[in-house]
C-alpha cells in the first residue's frame, strides 16, 4: 500500500516534472500544479496512512489520525492555490501586454 | 549599562536629528554642525576626564552564548584615552563639515554617516567581544564607503570609495575566520580573556593560518603594504572626512586593534616578521609615492601612510617599549594629521587649489588657518618639544632596544617623511609671494582646523603635569610598563642621535625632492598591487557576466532544469542509498479502492503532461485533483479533502478563465527526451525519498501533545482546526498575510481600473443564470454553517471561505446589477483588510488582560464554548474569501452596457 502511494507519487512528480521543463507559456503552470499536489501527498503520507481512523477527537476511541501533518498540508493546499492564482494573474497581464504591442 | 559608556552614545543624537530631519540641517547647516559638535566635544571631555585613576571596568550581556557571542564592553585608560580623542576630532570634523558643505543638498547624509561612523569606531574601541567588534569594524568599513564616494556623480570617485570598500570587505572577511579560529584556540572571544593568557605561551601554537588572516583583516584597514594603495586613493572624499578617516578613525580601527592584541599575539614566532616587515616597508613605499606627489592632500596621504606604518611596527614588535611608543605616537599623529587635512580643506576652498606649486606662501594669505597648518606640520616633522618628536624618540628607543639595526633602518626611513614634511610645510612658508585669496571662509571652518591644533600645544604645556594620569596611565593599560610617563629629555641616547640624524638628513632629503631636475626614485614594487587587485576585482565581474550569458538564454525551461537537476543530485547524495529498507507492510487490507485509483490518477496526470488540448489539459488535472481529494478522504482526513476539492474548483474555475480570455493555447511541444529522462529520473527519487521517510518509525511528540491538549485547553474536537487557529495560530496568521499580499500583488499586476475584456461567451443563458443563482445562495449558508462547526467536526475558516468563493465565482458568472467591477474591487480589499485585522485583533486581546499574545480567551455556557480562536477563525474566513474575490472578480462576463 504504501509502495504504490509513493510510486504514484513518484510518477506526479515525474509528469509534473516534464511539464515544468517544457517551453509553452503555461507549461510551467501546469508542471506546478501536478509538483504542488505531490508535495502536498508526500507531507500527508509522512505523518503515516490509516484507513478509517477517527478524524474527530471523543472519548473512548480509537486513536485518531495524526493531525499535524494535516494541518500542514491544509495550509499548503490554500497557499498552493494562491501562489497557482497568482502566476495565473502574471499570464493574464503577460497576454495583456502582447495585445498591447 | 555603567554611566562611564555614556559619553559613547553622543554620537546618536545628531545622527537621529540627521536622519528624522533632514530638512532642517538643510535649512540650518552650520547650528546643528556646531550644536553636534558641542555635544561631541562635551562627550570627549568627559570621556578623557575620566582617565585618571580609571579601573578597568567590563559589562557584557548575553546575546548568542551558544557562540560564545555576547555584547560586551570594556573600558580602561587607554581605550578611554582613545574614545575622547575620537570624540574629540570628530566634534572638529562635524564642525568643519558644517562649514565646507554647508551649501550641499547631502549634508544631513553626512552629518548622519559622520556620526554614524563615530558610533561604529568608538564601537570598535570599546567592545570587548571579538564578535562585535568586529561587526563595528565592518560598519565603519560600509560608512567610509558612504563618506569617501561622497561625490558620487564623478565615476572616478565611486570607483575609488569601492576599491576601499572591496580591500577592506575582503580584509574584513579574512579577519572573522582569523576570530573564529582564534577563538576556538584560546577558547574565549572576550578581548580581556585573551589578554590574560599573555605570557603563558599559549600564542605560539596559534595556527599560522588564524595568524595571517586576523592580520590580513588588520592591516587591509590600516592600508598596510601590500594593501597600502586604497588609502591615497580614499582621499577624493571631502575634507573633514578625509581629517576624520586619517586622524582617529578607520585606518586607526586596525593599528588599534594589532596594538591591542600585540601582548598575546607577539608571542607567536611569525608576528614580529609580519607585522613589523609590513610596516617598515610601508614607510618606505610611502616616502617613494610622496616624493612625487604635488597634491597636497595625496602628500598627506602619504604621511599618513608613513605614520601607520610605524605604528605598525611598533605593534609589530610588541614589546612595553614598542607599546608606550606606540600611545604618544598614535595621539601626536592625530592631533596634527586632523589639522592638516582640515587646513587644506581651508586653503582648497580658499584659493581654488591643491596644488602645492600654486600654494607659496599661502600661510601670510590665511594667517589662522596657516597657524594650524605650520604647528602640525611642525609636529609632524618632529621638532622638540612638540608631540611628534616625542613620537619619533619613544618610536626609535623602542626599536633600539628591539635591534639597533632596525633603529637605523628606522631612522632613514623617517628621514623620508621629514623630508616629505619639509616638501609639505616650506613652500607654505615663502614670505616673497602670496596667492590671492579667491572665497572669504566661515568662522566655524578656521576654529575647526585650529582647535586640534591647540589640542597639541596644550598638550605640550600640561604634559610634565598630567603625563603620570593621562597618557602613562593610557599606555600602561595598552601594556607599557607599569606607572609610564613622558619626559621630553632623556639625556644623550642612541635614541636621540638617531632622531637629530635623521632631521639632518631629511634636509637633504628635501633639496633632494625640490630639485625639479632630478626624477624622483620610482617605486619597484609600486605597479603589482594595485592593478593585481583591479585586474581581480576585473576579472570576477568578466567571470561572473560570462556565466550570466551562459545561462541567460531566454529559455525558462533550461534554467529550471538545471536546477531541477542540482536539486536532484543534492538529495541524491543526501538519500544515503546504500542504508536501504522498505516500510513494513501495512496489512490494512483496504487497499483496494486505491489499486483502482492510482493507475486512473497516473494516467490523469500523463495526460495532463501530454495534453494539448485545454479541455483535455482542465478535465486531466480535475482528475487529478479528484482522486487526491479521495485519497485524503480515504485515509482518516476529511477536512483535507473538503479543501482539496473546493481549491481544485476554484484553480480550474480560474485556469479555464485565463486560457479562455487570453487565448493561450496549451499546446503541448514535441516528445522531449531529455525532459523524458530528467522528469523520470525526478520522479524516482522522490519515490525513493518517500518509501524511505515512511519507513521511519516516528516519535510523534508534537502531535501527541495536540491531540491531549486539543479536547481540554482549546475545547476543539477537530484537532486540525485547532491546530491551525489556536495552537499554531501564529503561522497561520502569517499565512493569510501571504495570501493577502498575493492577492494585493495581482491587483497591482493586473492594473485596478484599467477595463478588462469580458469572457468570451454567452452568459444569458437563462438555465446558467438560474442554477448559478441557486447554487450561489445554496452555498452561502452551508460556508457558515461549515466555519460554524469547524471546530469540532470538519470544516473551519479556510474551507468555509472556499467554499463561499466557489458560490461566488458562479455567481459571477452570470450578469448580476449588484456585482459590477468597482464594487468587487473594493469588497475584495476591505475583506482582505478586515480579516486580517480581525485575526490580528484576535491575537491581541489577550494583552490587555495581562496575557501572553494569542492566548485564547475563553467564556462558557454549558456545551457551548466560544473564544478568541473562533474570532481567529473568523479572521482566516474573511481574509480568504476576501484573496478569492480578488482573483476571481477578473472573469466577469461583459457587464451591462453603462447608461
Amino acid at each position: 500500500m504504501s509502495i504504490l502511494l509513493a510510486i504514484t507519487i513518484g510518477l506526479l512528480v515525474a509528469a509534473g516534472l516534464y511539464r515544468l521543463l517544457g517551453p509553452g507559456r503555461i507549461d510551467a503552470l501546469v508542471g506546478l500544479i501536478l509538483l504542488g499536489q505531490a508535495a502536498n501527498l508526500v507531507l500527508f503520507a509522512s505523518g503515516g496512512l490509516r484507513h478509517n481512523a477517527p478524524a474527530l477527537i471523543s472519548d473512548g476511541m480509537a486513536e485518531p489520525s495524526d493531525p499535524l501533518p494535516q494541518a500542514l498540508v491544509l495550509t499548503a493546499i490554500v497557499i498552493g492555490f494562491g501562489i497557482i492564482a497568482f502566476l495565473l494573474t502574471l499570464v493574464l497581464r503577460a497576454a495583456g501586454n502582447d495585445h498591447d504591442a | 549599562m555603567s554611566e562611564v559608556f555614556f559619553p559613547a552614545l553622543l554620537p546618536l543624537v545628531p545622527l537621529v536629528v540627521a536622519l528624522a530631519a533632514p530638512g532642517v540641517v538643510r535649512t540650518h547647516p552650520r547650528t546643528i554642525a556646531t550644536t553636534a559638535a558641542v555635544l561631541l566635544a562635551a562627550g570627549a571631555a568627559t570621556m578623557l576626564a575620566g582617565v585618571p585613576g580609571l579601573e578597568p571596568i567590563r559589562e557584557a550581556w548575553p546575546w548568542v552564548p551558544q557562540l560564545g557571542v555576547e555584547i560586551a564592553l570594556r573600558l580602561d585608560a587607554f581605550t578611554a584615552w582613545f574614545a575622547g580623542l575620537v570624540l574629540g576630532l570628530g566634534a572638529c570634523v562635524m564642525l568643519h563639515a558644517g562649514g565646507y558643505l554647508a551649501k550641499s543638498r547631502h549634508l544631513p547624509g553626512v552629518v548622519a554617516a559622520l556620526s554614524g561612523f563615530t558610533l561604529a569606531m568608538l564601537g570598535v574601541i570599546l567592545s570587548d567581544n571579538l564578535y562585535l567588534l568586529f561587526l563595528f569594524w565592518e560598519a565603519t568599513s560600509l560608512l567610509s564607503f558612504l563618506l569617501v564616494g561622497f561625490h558620487h556623480g564623478k565615476e572616478d570617485v565611486r570607483g575609488k570609495a569601492s576599491q576601499a570598500l572591496l580591500v577592506t570587505l575582503a580584509g574584513g572577511a579574512c579577519m572573522l575566520a582569523g576570530i573564529v579560529l582564534v577563538h576556538a584556540h584560546f577558547d574565549t572571544a572576550s578581548i580581556v580573556g585573551l589578554l590574560e593568557r599573555a605570557g603563558d605561551g599559549s600564542a605560539a601554537g596559534l595556527s599560522t593560518g588564524a595568524l595571517v588572516l586576523v592580520l590580513l583583516g588588520a592591516l587591509t584597514k590600516s592600508a598596510q603594504w601590500p594593501f597600502h594603495f586604497w588609502l591615497p586613493n580614499a582621499m577624493v572624499g571631502p575634507a573633514p572626512v578625509s581629517a576624520f578617516l586619517h586622524s582617529a578613525t578607520m585606518v586607526k580601527a586596525g593599528v588599534f586593534f594589532l596594538a591591542t592584541l600585540a601582548p598575546l599575539l607577539s608571542e607567536h614566532p611569525l608576528w614580529t616578521p609580519l607585522v613589523a616587515g609590513s610596516g617598515l616597508l610601508t614607510v618606505a613605499t610611502a616616502v617613494l609615492r610622496g616624493a612625487r606627489e604635488s597634491d597636497l592632500k595625496a602628500l598627506l596621504a602619504c604621511t599618513t601612510l608613513a605614520a601607520l606604518g610605524f605604528l605598525t611596527l611598533l605593534a609589530g614588535l610588541g614589546t612595553p617599549a614598542a607599546l608606550l611608543g606606540f600611545v604618544i605616537f598614535l595621539t601626536a599623529h592625530a592631533l596634527y594629521k586632523a589639522p592638516l587635512f582640515l587646513a587644506a580643506g581651508n586653503l582648497e576652498k580658499t584659493f581654488g587649489t591643491r596644488r602645492l606649486e600654486d600654494l607659496v606662501g599661502a600661510v601670510k594669505a590665511a594667517p589662522f588657518t596657516g597657524l594650524a597648518f605650520v604647528v602640525s606640520a611642525l609636529s609632524l616633522i618632529g621638532l622638540a618639544p612638540l608631540p611628534g618628536f616625542l613620537g619619533k624618540e619613544y618610536l626609535l628607543k623602542a626599536i633600539w632596544a628591539y635591534s639597533p639595526l632596525l633603529a637605523v633602518a628606522t631612522a632613514l626611513a623617517a628621514a623620508g617623511v621629514l623630508g616629505l614634511g619639509l616638501k609639505l610645510l616650506l613652500p607654505l612658508l615663502d614670505w616673497r609671494q602670496r596667492p590671492e585669496p579667491k572665497k572669504a571662509l566661515p568662522l566655524s571652518m578656521t576654529v575647526a582646523a585650529l582647535l586640534p591644533a591647540l589640542g597639541t600645544l596644550a598638550l605640550v604645556i600640561s604634559l610634565p603635569a598630567t603625563t603620570h594620569g593621562f597618557l602613562g596611565a593610557a599606555a600602561t593599560a595598552l601594556g607599557a610598563p607599569e606607572d609610564a610617563a613622558y619626559k621630553f629629555w632623556h639625556g644623550w641616547t642612541p635614541a636621540f642621535g638617531l632622531g637629530m640624524g635623521a632631521l639632518v638628513l631629511s634636509v637633504g632629503v628635501w633639496r633632494t625632492l625640490v630639485r625639479p631636475n632630478l626624477a624622483p626614485l620610482p617605486d619597484p614594487l609600486e605597479p603589482i598591487f594595485e592593478p593585481a587587485f583591479d585586474n581581480l576585482v576585473a576579472s570576477i565581474r568578466t567571470l561572473a557576466s560570462g556565466v550570466g550569458r551562459m545561462l541567460e538564454v531566454g529559455r525558462p525551461g533550461l534554467q529550471i532544469g538545471i536546477m531541477v537537476v542540482a536539486i536532484g543530485l543534492l538529495a541524491f547524495a543526501g538519500l544515503d542509498a546504500a542504508e536501504w529498507r522498505l516500510p513494513a507492510s501495512d496489512a490494512t487490507g483496504e487497499a483496494s479502492v486505491w489499486l483502482l485509483l492510482a493507475p486512473v490518477a497516473v494516467l490523469a496526470a500523463f495526460l495532463a503532461a501530454s495534453a494539448s488540448r485545454t479541455l483535455t489539459l482542465l478535465v486531466a488535472l480535475g482528475f487529478v485533483g479528484l482522486i487526491v481529494a479521495l485519497l485524503f478522504l480515504w485515509f482518516s482526513a476529511p477536512d483535507l479533502a473538503l479543501t482539496q476539492l473546493m481549491a481544485e474548483t476554484l484553480l480550474l474555475f480560474l485556469l479555464a478563465g485565463v486560457l479562455k480570455k487570453t487565448g493561450v493555447k496549451a499546446t503541448a511541444s514535441s516528445f522531449s527526451g531529455g525532459r523524458a529522462v530528467v522528469a523520470l529520473a525526478g520522479g524516482a527519487l522522490v519515490t525513493m525519498l518517500v518509501l524511505k521517510a515512511m519507513a521511519l518509525e516516528w516519535d510523534r511528540p508534537v502531535s501527541d501533545f495536540h491531540l491531549t491538549h486539543s479536547k481540554p485547553a482549546a475545547y476543539g474536537a477537530n484537532v486540525v482546526n485547532v491546530i491551525l487557529v489556536d495552537f499554531r495560530a501564529l503561522d497561520t496568521l502569517g499565512e493569510i498575510l501571504v495570501l493577502a499580499i498575493a492577492a494585493l500583488g495581482a491587483t497591482a499586476a493586473l492594473g485596478a481600473a484599467r477595463p478588462r475584456s469580458p469572457l468570451p461567451f454567452d452568459s444569458d443563458s437563462p438555465w446558467l443564470a438560474t442554477a448559478a443563482r441557486g447554487i450561489a445562495w445554496f452555498a452561502l449558508p452551508v460556508s457558515l454553517w461549515l466555519f460554524w462547526r469547524g471546530h469540532n467536526a470538519p470544516g473551519g475558516g479556510f474551507i468555509a471561505a472556499l467554499v463561499a468563493a466557489t458560490g461566488l465565482g458562479l455567481l459571477l458568472l452570470v450578469r448580476h446589477p449588484r456585482l459590477d467591477a468597482r464594487y468587487l474591487r473594493h469588497a475584495s480589499r476591505r475583506l482582505s483588510v478586515v480579516g486580517l485585522g480581525v485575526a490580528l485583533g484576535s491575537a491581541l486581546m489577550p494583552l490587555v488582560s495581562k496575557k501572553e499574545f494569542f492566548t485564547g480567551l475563553w467564556w462558557h455556557s454549558g456545551d457551548l464554548h466560544l473564544g478568541t480562536p473562533l474570532l481567529f477563525d473568523l479572521g482566516v474566513y474573511l481574509t480568504v474569501f476576501g484573496f478569492c474575490l480578488g482573483f476571481l472578480r477578473h472573469f466577469r462576463p461583459n457587464p451591462a452596457p453603462e447608461l
